[in-house]
């Protein structure tokens, strides 16, 4: 048996492996479309009305929560959180244990411990699911579908390659063979190139996108930050991140990198102002001390499910939103002409309420464009975008915000950016435990990686 | 004082405020809209809550009380007095609203606070692992508890906290977060409070189904007359607590 990544051997011997069971998909609504047909019985159908939601609902109450579900198939979607039915790893892994049914052999069982030891989430486990990242929360539902395998008749996982660090791509790897040894099918929906480790090419731009270079200072003194919820500071003391001080002149585009759970999206929240946080933080682009504006990795929680015109009225000038929008529409456009592909027909042009993926982040990021913050922080801009679309998007961004002078934040794991990007730092954390109630559970540290870390 | 224990004592302690009696029997006025029943509850329940609550955490539910109460009370007299003004309130004037007013803060600075306290005393994650730790399996009662603790838990500790990142970056207020922001119109606030209140609810209501096919999974429990004749699941009963368990130190002992 094998422990962890580290012990899986190289990352390119699992690639195959991987590759044999991936089906890729040019667009996330075609992949989401697929993931649905999984799971038609058990996903309430969003966007489809309320009608439909208490249908869906009615019916699976009906089985009075008593009922054996018919299908043994585990489905991780793309938004992997939504499957964990309860508070922490721990409890999450121990129903998953619990569910395996009563006939089940002790020996062939692995225990909670076991298992997060094996997915690299053990020091996670009495975490609320709130404070786990993307990849983290991933490594948990490979946890628990490892220890639920023996009862499983298919696993299916939507975008398998998005939130797991390079590093930790391994650990899919480990549960892919493991099924296979069981015989049972796994199907992996992932999003063209979504697996690829090829550098982007800067030089392959169109020359309207060949990227341009912003300086900007990044600033973070004496940050600390509330790791917990309103109820929890009613109870308890909160536990408290701390930042370590950082200064550094930049050039943008900048690229934030680390492993899972580091902290990344912890500091793009603190320099959007999205959580409270003692201490101060800067982006200054030569005008003082501004502070940027953030497109989520979740951005469909970000649209607040406003329909399309909704979003653009709401931005402070709609017209100019929708200027920006088409601007960046049309870049995408010509990154995607000059590589031979297309955008997903209609994008971009339609009148459509709903819109796909890739218009909903262009105008979110339009709309922030739109007030001249110090910095537009992109969080996993390429998460539910097909490479080459991605790699459109946030050019295009990219260039927009530079002509108005604004500078881009990129957050990713993906080894397309540092090619794009001449400014690369580095987010790492102490190890620590966020529900300890002592004065600090952990510290982030940055770094510009061409600097030697203390 | 357990948990349990709390919780029944402010549970009974929440019985008049629900039921009426004895506030109703006790209605002479100490002042106008605040009657010896009410003034006699408010103090005791307070006194209740200073007893059985952690100082900070009374302090805590004091100070959200507050915030809770303060704009609701005096935004809502202060709107009558508008309309009093203007010439379209309530003729009585003064004297015919103040006491509903008076009456709302001292109700609401009890009630409040006494919800808080109840809310704040449960220990909603014990409860959910204590239920997963059954050894004969889970009963249809326990399934519904862990069902209403999900959703609970998901509003508090997700929907809720989520949301106010989205607002917060949505609506900067720190200078600096773009030069051209302009204060939202009222119709525009109504209309932004609207697509919260949608998003939040679905947002709370979406994942259900998935919830109820992952608990209804959970083994049923046993019927008591079968319990003795076959083997528990040792194998479900979790490992015995181990105090360094999660800590780094002890992470690197059991490599």
């Amino acid at each position: 048996m094998t422990l962890g990544a580290q012990a899986l051997g190289p990352e390119t011997d699992r690639t195959p492996d991987l590759r044999k069971h991936t089906r890729y998909f040019a667009t996330y609504e075609a992949r989401e479309a697929a993931v649905a047909a999984r799971t038609a019985a058990l996903v309430p159908r969003k966007h489809a009305g309320p009608r439909v939601f208490w249908e869906d609902f009615g019916r699976i109450r009906g089985s009075d929560l008593s009922a054996r579900a018919d299908s043994r198939q585990v489905v991780i979607g793309s938004n992997p959180r939504e499957c964990l039915a309860f508070g922490t790893p721990r409890q999450v892994l121990t129903a998953a244990r619990l569910g395996l049914g009563q006939n089940q052999e002790p020996g062939d069982a692995p225990d909670v411990e076991t298992a997060a030891r094996r997915f690299e989430i053990f020091d996670t486990l009495d975490q609320p699911l709130r404070t786990l990242s993307g990849g983290e929360t991933l490594k948990l539902c490979c946890a628990k579908a490892f220890m639920a395998a023996s009862e499983v008749s298919r696993l299916t996982i939507a975008s398998p390659f998005c939130c797991l660090s390079r590093a930790s791509t391994g650990l899919l790897a480990d549960l892919v063979g493991h099924c296979e040894r069981r015989a049972i099918p796994v199907e992996l929906l992932a999003l063209e190139g979504e697996d690829s480790r090829a550098a982007m090419d800067p030089a392959g731009l169109p020359s309207a996108l060949r990227p341009t270079s912003l300086p900007f200072a990044l600033r973070l003194a004496g940050v600390r930050i509330s790791l917990g919820t309103v109820l929890n500071a009613l109870t308890t003391r909160p536990a408290v991140a701390g930042v370590d001080d950082f200064s550094a002149r930049l050039r943008s585009p900048c690229l934030l990198v680390g492993e899972n759970g580091q902290g990344k999206s912890l500091i793009a929240r603190v320099l959007a102002r999205a959580v409270a946080y003692q201490g101060t933080t800067s982006l200054d682009r030569g005008r003082g001390p501004e502070s940027g504006r953030l497109l989520f990795q979740d951005v469909l929680n970000q649209t607040l499910l406003r329909p399309f015109p909704a979003m653009a009225a709401s931005s402070e000038q709609p017209e100019r939103t929708l200027a920006l929008f088409d601007r960046i529409g049309q870049l995408c456009q010509q990154y995607l002409s000059a590589r031979g592909r297309a955008l997903p027909a209609g994008a971009f042009q339609s009148n459509a309420p709903f819109r796909s993926l890739l218009e909903t982040k262009a105008l979110l990021a339009a709309a922030r464009l739109c007030g001249a913050p110090g910095a537009l922080i992109l969080d996993e801009p390429d998460w539910g975008l097909a490479r080459e679309t991605a790699i459109a998007l946030v050019a295009a961004i990219t260039r927009v915000a530079h002509e108005a002078t604004i500078a881009v934040i990129l957050i990713s794991h993906k080894p397309w950016w540092p090619t794009f990007c001449p400014s690369v730092v580095a987010v790492s954390r102490t190890r620590g435990n966020p529900r300890a109630q002592t004065a600090e559970a952990f510290r982030v540290h940055l770094c510009r990686q061409t600097e030697a870390r203390p | 004082m357990k948990w349990q224990q709390r919780v029944v004592v402010l549970i009974l302690a929440a019985v008049p405020a629900l039921s009426g009696y004895p506030l109703t029997a006790a209605a002479g006025e100490i002042l106008p809209g605040l009657t010896w029943g009410w003034g006699a509850y408010f103090v005791a329940v307070h006194l209740l809550l200073a007893l059985t609550t952690p100082s900070r955490l009374y302090g805590n539910i004091l100070a959200a009380s507050a915030l809770i109460t303060l704009p609701v009370v005096f935004g809502g007299a202060a709107l009558s007095g508008l309309m009093h003004l203007t010439g379209v309130g309530r003729p009585g004037g003064p004297q015919a609203y103040s006491p509903h007013y008076l009456a709302l803060l001292t109700s609401m600075l009890t009630v409040i606070p006494l919800g808080l306290a109840l809310v704040a005393s449960i220990p909603f994650q014990i409860l959910e692992q204590q239920v997963l730790t059954g050894e004969n399996g889970i009963s249809r009662a326990e399934k519904n508890l862990l069902m209403v603790l999900r959703v609970f838990n998901h509003i508090v500790h997700d929907v809720i906290p989520a949301t106010l990142e989205v607002v917060r970056e949505e609506w900067p207020r720190a200078p600096g977060a773009g030069q051209a922001r302009r204060r939202p119109s009222p119709a525009g606030l109504i209309r932004m409070m609207t697509w919260l209140g949608i998003a939040v609810i679905c947002c709370a209501v979406q994942y259900i189904p998935l919830w109820a096919v992952e608990i209804a999974r959970l083994p049923e429990r046993r019927p008591r007359r079968l319990q003795g004749r076959e083997q528990p699941l040792q194998h479900l009963k979790p490992p015995e607590k181990h105090p360094g368990r999660g800590t780094a130190a002890c992470h690197r002992l059991r490599k």
